[in-house]
C-alpha cells in the first residue's frame, strides 16, 4: 500500500534528490523526535511526499543543514532546520495509517503477514495512542476510512469506483488539509482524491494474482470473475487496472497544473509528471525481484 | 496581490513579441477548457484562462496599442466550453445545480428522471455528476453512452476525449515534451549518430570525418 508516490530518479538532477533527501530525512528525525525509533522505522516514501507538497506553498524556505545520520554515521545527510508542520502532521499521519494498516493485515493477509504484522503491532500500539492524542483530526479520517474499505469488501462489489473510494476520500482529506486559500483548498482536495484512488487502483493490479489465490477483496476479480486458470481474462484485467492507474494519474496532473506552487517545483513535477506514471509501467511489468513491497 | 501580466505568463519582460505568443500559446494549451470539460476543477481552470487571456490583452496593448487574444488563434477560450452548449435544454436546472457544485441535489434530480426520459444529455450529465466525485470508470462510461446516443455533439466529444485520453499514459508536458515511451526526438538522433560515428573510430572507420 505504502511506498508508491516517489521521484523517478533517473530525471531528477542531483541538487534536487539532495533536497527531496533532506525532506524525507527530515521527516524521519522529526518521527524519532516525537515517537521513538519505532517511530523512524515507519518512514515512507508517500508521506515524504505530503510533507514536500505542503511545505511547498509556504512563503518560506524552512532552510537546511547537514548533520549525521544515526543509523548511517559515516554520512552526512540534509536535514529542516526546523520542525515544519507538514513534517508534524505527515510524522502523525504516518503512525496513524500504518497502525490500520498493520491492524488490517492481521485480518486479512497470509500467514507469514499475519505474523509479522502482530509482532509489528506490539509495537506500533503504543505510539499509535500518543499519535491520536496528538491528532484527533487525522485518526478520525484514517479510521473512517478503513470503516468505509471494510463495508465495501463486505459488500464484495465490483466498481473500481467505489472499492477506492474511501482511500481516495482519504487523502483527499489530508492534501487538502488546513489551508485557507478556497482554490488552493480545492484543487488540493482533488489533486489527494486522484492520487488516493491511485494508490488503491495500483495495489489492485498488483495483488489481482495473490487475491486470486488467497481469497482476498479485489474489485477486478468481481468486474471480471478471475479464476486462477484463466490467464487471458486476467491478462485484460490487468489492462484495464493500467489504463485506470493511467487515466488516473493524468486527472492528478491536470489538477497540480492549476496549483502555483512556491518551492520544491522540480521535485514535485517530477513526481508528479513522471514518477507517478513510471511506477504504474513498472507495477504493471512485474516488481522486480529485489524489490520488496513495503507494508 | 495582482500579478505582473509578464509573471503570469511565465516570461521576462524583455521578451519578444514571438516569445509572448509562444508563452501564451503554451499556457492555452494546458489550460484550455476543453482539458477540463466536464471536470470538478473547470470554473477554476476557466479563471485562469481569463488571467492569462487578459495578461496577453495587457501585454499587447502597452506594446502596439491593440489587444492581441483575437489573433493568437485560440480565441475567447472561457467561452469555447459554453458555445458548446445548445439554449433550451430541458435539463437546465441540472446544470445550475452541477456548476453551483450541488452534486449531490444534481443526482437526485437526474435519478427522478423516468428512464425512458433520459436521453444523450441525460448520460452527459450523469457523467458530469460521476465526474465531480472522481468515480471516473462510471464517469467514461456515461460520456460515451451520451456520444453514441448523440455522435454529432461537441460538448459530449469534448467531455468523453477528456477523460477517455488519459488511459494511455503519455501526457504532454508544459513545454511539449511528451514522456511516451519509445519516443525519439531529434536529439536522440544526433546522440545516436554521435555514437555510432565513435563506435566505428574505434573499429577503424570514420563516418562522420569532423567528429
Amino acid at each position: 500500500m505504502f511506498g508508491h508516490i516517489k521521484p523517478k530518479r533517473s530525471e531528477l538532477k542531483i541538487k534536487d534528490y539532495e533536497v527531496y533527501r533532506g525532506v524525507y530525512c527530515s521527516l524521519c528525525r522529526e518521527l524519532g523526535k516525537r515517537y521513538g525509533i519505532i517511530g523512524r522505522m515507519i518512514l515512507n516514501y508517500d508521506l515524504a511526499f505530503l510533507a514536500i507538497f505542503q511545505m511547498s506553498f509556504s512563503d518560506d524556505c524552512p532552510g537546511f543543514v547537514m548533520a549525521r545520520c544515526p543509523f548511517n554515521p559515516m554520512k552526512k545527510y540534509n536535514y529542516c532546520k526546523e520542525a515544519t508542520k507538514p513534517l508534524i502532521i505527515a510524522a502523525d499521519t504516518a503512525v496513524i495509517m500504518t497502525y490500520h494498516k498493520v491492524k488490517d493485515n492481521i485480518k486479512d493477509g497470509n500467514f507469514k503477514t499475519r505474523f509479522i504484522s502482530i509482532f509489528i503491532l506490539l509495537f506500533v500500539r503504543r505510539i499509535y495512542a500518543k499519535a491520536r492524542k496528538k491528532n484527533p483530526d487525522i485518526a478520525g479520517i484514517v479510521e473512517n476510512t478503513m470503516e468505509s474499505q471494510q463495508r465495501i469488501e463486505a459488500d464484495n462489489i465490483s466498481s473500481v469506483d467505489l472499492a477506492a473510494e474511501p482511500t481516495a476520500k482519504a487523502l483527499s482529506l489530508l492534501f487538502s488539509y488546513d489551508y485557507n486559500n478556497g482554490d488552493i483548498k480545492e484543487i488540493s482536495a482533488h489533486f489527494g482524491y486522484c492520487l488516493g484512488r491511485w494508490v488503491y487502483l495500483i495495489d489492485a493490479m498488483e495483488d489481482i494474482e495473490e487475491d486470486i489465490k488467497t481469497g482476498s477483496f479485489n474489485p477486478y476479480i468481481n468486474a471480471y470473475c478471475l479464476t486462477s486458470d484463466n490467464k487471458e481474462k486476467i491478462n485484460i484485467a490487468r489492462e484495464k487496472a493500467k489504463g485506470d492507474c493511467l487515466q488516473t494519474s493524468v486527472e492528478a496532473i491536470k489538477a497540480y497544473e492549476l496549483l502555483e506552487v512556491n518551492r520544491f517545483k522540480d521535485i514535485l513535477d517530477n513526481i508528479v509528471f513522471e514518477g507517478i506514471e513510471d511506477e504504474t509501467l513498472k507495477v504493471y511489468d512485474g516488481r522486480k525481484a529485489n524489490e520488496k513491497k513495503s507494508i | 496581490m495582482k500579478k505582473n501580466p509578464y509573471e503570469i505568463l511565465g516570461i521576462s519582460e524583455n521578451s519578444t513579441d514571438e516569445q509572448v505568443k509562444e508563452a501564451y500559446r503554451n499556457l492555452a494549451k494546458k489550460y484550455h477548457s476543453d482539458n477540463y470539460s466536464g471536470g470538478p476543477l473547470s470554473e477554476i481552470a476557466r479563471r485562469k484562462m481569463e488571467g492569462i487571456d487578459d495578461a496577453y490583452d495587457t501585454i499587447m496593448l502597452t506594446r502596439r496599442g491593440t489587444a492581441g487574444a483575437g489573433n493568437s488563434g485560440y480565441g475567447n477560450s472561457n467561452a469555447h466550453g459554453k458555445s458548446y452548449y445548445k439554449a433550451g435544454s430541458q435539463f437546465s436546472d441540472i446544470r445550475e445545480k452541477i456548476n453551483a457544485r450541488r452534486i449531490e441535489d444534481a443526482e437526485t434530480l437526474l435519478d427522478g428522471v423516468p428512464e425512458l426520459s433520459r436521453d444523450a444529455e441525460w448520460y452527459y450529465l450523469k457523467g458530469m455528476v460521476q465526474h465531480h466525485r472522481g468515480w471516473f470508470d462510471a464517469a467514461e462510461k456515461s460520456y460515451s453512452r451520451a456520444c453514441d446516443m448523440d455522435p454529432d455533439n461537441l460538448e459530449y466529444r469534448s467531455a468523453y476525449n477528456n477523460i477517455n485520453g488519459g488511459r494511455s499514459g503519455g501526457y504532454k508536458t508544459y513545454n511539449g515534451r511528451t514522456r511516451r515511451q519509445g519516443s525519439c526526438n531529434t536529439c536522440d538522433i544526433c546522440t545516436g549518430l554521435l555514437c555510432a560515428d565513435c563506435c566505428c573510430e574505434c573499429i577503424g572507420c570514420d563516418c562522420i570525418p569532423c567528429c
